[in-house]
């Protein structure tokens, strides 16, 4: 089986919302900002899984913060794309424009 | 603001069957979400979504075949009370209720289910002495689920993976 280049649709807004957020970029305004943007409800597991993946591949890099009380003790993972995750992300941008390229019924006005 | 607390059971069934890497982050969030406002049923479906599904079955279907093994070695023969399928039911059930009710109850509730249990089981061996052996390991297992719960220290937090934050 080929290995898996490119993001995934999922993967791709998870990386777009990271390098959104900058700085403040853990679980719940990484999955806020995926739900104003694309206005469908996110999962926060599947956020968490799909930030796994791209961990495990290289893409994103994260660290613990400090445990606070409203969040009932537990810590924070911020999550930041790494330059290799942003390079993945350039190609992937290149890929989906070069799709999207001399197709009419996608041009113009949505209709 | 929500001053409520999250739903117990949904945050337990999260740190017994959730991921394991991100497990204590998606727990924080889901507490911080729902402190800002998001209702029990949302936590609900978030805690379902994070499930994973096959560390479940795979818990259930170990338990399914050590019930299976343990009521099929002749002792439910002899039992006057029930019969297998419904002893096997039961069997599983203490061993699930051993398993993961101290998780679930805390304080005077836990301390009731214990006791509730116990008086179970003793009734269990006094009348039908015949399948004490059977039950004798479900009472074993209950007081050391139970006295484990107690001593365990919760686990830490897996190691940092950011080289800037070790500095």
């Amino acid at each position: 089986m080929p290995k898996r280049n490119n993001l995934g649709d999922f993967e791709l807004m998870v990386m777009l919302a990271l390098l959104r957020l900058g700085d403040d970029a853990y679980g719940v305004p990484i999955s806020r900002e995926i739900e104003q943007q694309s206005g469908r409800e996110v999962a926060l597991g599947s956020v968490y899984a799909t930030l796994e993946r791209l961990e495990g591949r290289g893409l994103v890099s994260s660290h613990l913060g400090k445990p606070t009380a409203e969040r009932g003790g537990k810590a924070k993972r911020y999550f930041r794309v790494t330059p290799n995750g942003l390079r993945k992300a350039r190609e992937t941008r290149q890929a989906l424009i070069k799709l999207w390229r001399g197709l009419p019924e996608l041009e113009g006005a949505s209709s | 603001m929500n001053s409520e607390t999250p739903p117990r059971l949904a945050a337990w069934i999260l740190q017994e069957f959730g991921p394991e890497r991100n497990q204590e982050a998606l727990a924080g969030d889901l507490t911080e979400a729902f402190q800002q406002g998001r209702s029990r049923v949302w936590y609900w479906r978030q805690v379902v979504a994070a499930i994973r599904w096959r560390k479940l079955l795979y818990r259930l279907l170990i338990l399914a075949a050590w019930g299976w093994w343990m009521t099929s070695r002749g002792w439910w023969r002899s039992s006057p009370l029930v019969s297998r399928p419904l002893d096997m039911a039961v069997f599983l059930a203490v061993i699930l209720a051993c398993r993961f009710l101290p998780g679930v109850l805390r304080g005077k509730k836990l301390r009731a289910a214990t006791a509730a249990l116990l008086m179970f089981f003793c009734w269990l061996f006094w009348y039908h002495f015949d399948i004490a052996e059977h039950y004798f390991i479900c009472v074993i297992l209950f007081v050391f689920s139970y006295s484990r719960r107690g001593t365990v220290p919760a686990p830490a937090s897996y190691p940092s993976t950011d080289p800037d934050a070790e500095r």
